[in-house]
């Protein structure tokens, strides 16, 4: 087989160096396009990267609804200093965690789907906590739930009031219930509503959020996308933050793609135009190798692995040259549409994209050779012969 | 054996072959003569494959090829048929070898230089091994054919009028050629409007209007 087709090449070369010398306009041209839209893509990743390690990846709830599982996240209280006064005086500030009312519904919602519950506990979201003893009787104050640590330090029991006060105003709540934590700090659990009481109380809007760290976009989205399949409702500022980022930069990956592919996309009508070249011109050989025992699909076969050949080849040569020329091609490219991109590289995904999207092209104009060769009467072409 | 039974051809409603019947067993030498448009070629591309009944049955030992599929009639061309046209159909880019190496390149033969060399000293061409096809004569042309016909060792031999481009004196090596090669074992069946050529074999078909006019053993 490779014989064959290494003598239908030597016999064809006319054909071949024209159709490298177009290749040779087409591939550099469109590996320099879809190298700056995976350098886009590549950056988009690396903002997120960044917000990530800065501010951690986070989900605001702020308009979440009932069934929410944002419990999880320490309350950012740096805004305001909260006094708890407990039984054993005490001063100073407690870790906050705001969750859902009703604290079986939202184990229950977790435990909708274990996917989900997995990567929170993948994330220590959810290790360590179990939640137990709840008293609901109790309902003249607003009340929360403490953690073990602070109920046996402080001495602090189901049904007992807490104060929280600041310079102006104070507070009371009620222990509802304990949980146990991993966390060594004294903390405290609200739902939703008692820290909305809580902080409108004192004047003061939260953030409630869930925070997942050291997470990349992809794998954030991926987790949200599951929320949202649960009927979970979240929105995101950081999110929306990156996702302008995201956006911005996949507007211009999605549009330098595209102009790569249809640079490449000329090359299509060469590849029929080599198809119907090679019916014309190969014709009495064609018919030969059918008469001699050749099936059709072999043909095509070495007419694709010729092509393939071509491209491969024509791909690293141009690869080679735009490697030379790189410094000079990414500043202008990202001069010309303004791009942002650190460290632009030359991305490996991008010859591959191109030797794909070309061999696409060539099935396709070897599937018209297929469809072509399907229709060559022997008869006819030995006495044309 | 080669069988055709109740063989009907016909094309644009003209019936080339008209019912027609034929055994060929014993002999290793048949030529099929006839007129012009008796239906000889057609006779000979239906055994090839190259061309299939409207009705009636081709078998080759005992196997309806008829029924082929595509890749059991590329099978069939490629291991049990060689054929000679009378143009001579090779590929004058290529040298002798590779012309007679095709049908060893694409059953995938490994032994392929050997293979080559051998039917070509068997064919007297083995001096012009790397000289390109079109700087040989019609006749040097027509014993490359020969040889790449019997190079992957076909039982059966198709010569259709390989001698129709040639002179007397290349004719008469050919048909000696393929009458070396019927000695041998091959079955060949040559199809030729010369009868001092047919004469050469050991039985002459004569075919006139699609059917068999005369069947005589020699």
């Amino acid at each position: 087989m490779m014989k064959l087709v290494l003598n239908e090449i030597k016999v064809t070369k006319g054909i071949l160096i024209l159709f490298t010398c177009i290749l040779v306009l087409i591939i550099p041209i469109s590996l320099v396009f879809s190298t700056v839209a995976f350098n886009c893509l590549q950056a988009t990743d690396d903002i997120v990267k960044e917000e990530t390690l800065q501010n951690e990846l986070a989900f605001d709830i702020s308009n979440a609804g009932s069934k929410t599982i944002a419990f999880l996240d320490t309350l950012d209280c740096e805004s305001v200093s909260y006094t708890f006064d407990f039984k054993k005086k005490f001063d100073r500030e407690v870790s906050c965690f705001v969750g859902d009312t009703a604290i079986n519904d939202v184990l229950a919602i977790v435990n909708l789907n274990d996917k989900i519950s997995k990567e929170l506990k993948d994330e220590r979201l959810l290790k360590g906590y179990s939640f137990f003893n709840f008293d609901n009787s109790a309902d003249d104050y607003i009340s929360v739930w403490i953690n073990k640590k602070t109920s046996i330090k402080y001495g602090i029991d189901i049904a007992d009031v807490i104060n929280i006060k600041n310079d102006e105003k104070n507070l009371s709540l009620q222990v509802k219930g304990i949980y146990s934590d991993v966390s060594g700090i004294p903390s405290m659990f609200v739902s939703f509503d008692s820290a909305n009481s809580i902080f409108k109380h004192f004047g003061v809007s939260i953030k409630k959020s869930v925070t997942i760290t050291e997470k990349t976009y992809t794998d954030a989205r991926r987790l949200s996308s599951e929320l949202k399949k649960q009927g979970i409702n979240y929105s995101s500022t950081v999110f929306e933050m990156v996702d302008d980022y995201f956006q911005y930069y996949y507007m211009f990956f999605s549009v330098l793609l595209t102009l790569s592919f249809m640079i490449m996309s000329i090359s299509l009508i060469m590849f029929f135009t080599y198809s119907r070249l090679i019916q014309f011109k190969r014709k009495y050989y064609i018919n030969m190798l059918l008469v001699l025992g050749m099936s059709r699909i072999r043909i095509a076969v070495i007419y694709f692995i010729i092509l393939e050949i071509l491209i491969i080849v024509t791909s690293i040569v141009s690869t080679g040259v735009i490697g030379i020329f790189y410094g000079y091609i990414s500043e202008m490219v990202s001069g010309i549409f303004e791009l942002e991109i650190y460290n632009f590289s030359f991305a490996y995904e991008t010859i591959i994209y191109t030797i794909f999207v070309m061999s696409f092209f060539v099935f396709l104009g070897i599937l018209n050779l297929y469809i072509k060769l399907k229709k060559i009467n022997e008869i006819e072409t030995l006495r044309g012969n | 054996m080669i069988e055709l039974k109740n063989i009907c051809k016909s094309f644009d409603d003209a019936m080339v072959i008209k019912d027609l019947s034929l055994v060929i067993e014993k002999e290793n030498f048949v030529s099929i003569v006839g007129k012009s448009g008796s239906g000889k070629t057609t006779l000979l591309n239906m055994i090839g494959t190259l061309d299939f009944p409207d009705s009636g049955i081709i078998s080759v030992d005992n196997i309806n090829i008829s029924k082929f599929s595509q890749r059991e009639i590329a099978e069939y061309r490629n291991r049990k048929i060689g054929f000679v046209f009378q143009s001579f159909f090779l590929e004058p880019s290529f040298d002798v070898f590779h012309n007679v190496a095709v049908p060893l390149y694409i059953s995938g033969e490994k032994d392929i230089q050997k293979r080559v060399e051998e039917v070509l000293k068997l064919v007297g061409m083995n001096d012009y091994i790397k000289k390109k096809v079109s700087k040989l004569s019609g006749g040097e042309q027509q014993r490359v054919c020969i040889a790449r016909a019997i190079v992957n060792n076909p039982e059966i031999i198709l010569a259709d009028e390989p001698c129709g481009n040639l002179d007397s004196t290349n004719s008469a090596i050919i048909i000696d050629l393929l009458k070396t090669l019927a000695e041998n074992g091959k079955k060949v069946v040559l199809v030729t409007h010369d009868m001092d050529d047919a004469r050469k074999s050991e039985r002459i078909v004569t075919l006139g209007d699609g059917m068999i006019m005369s069947d005589e053993l020699l």
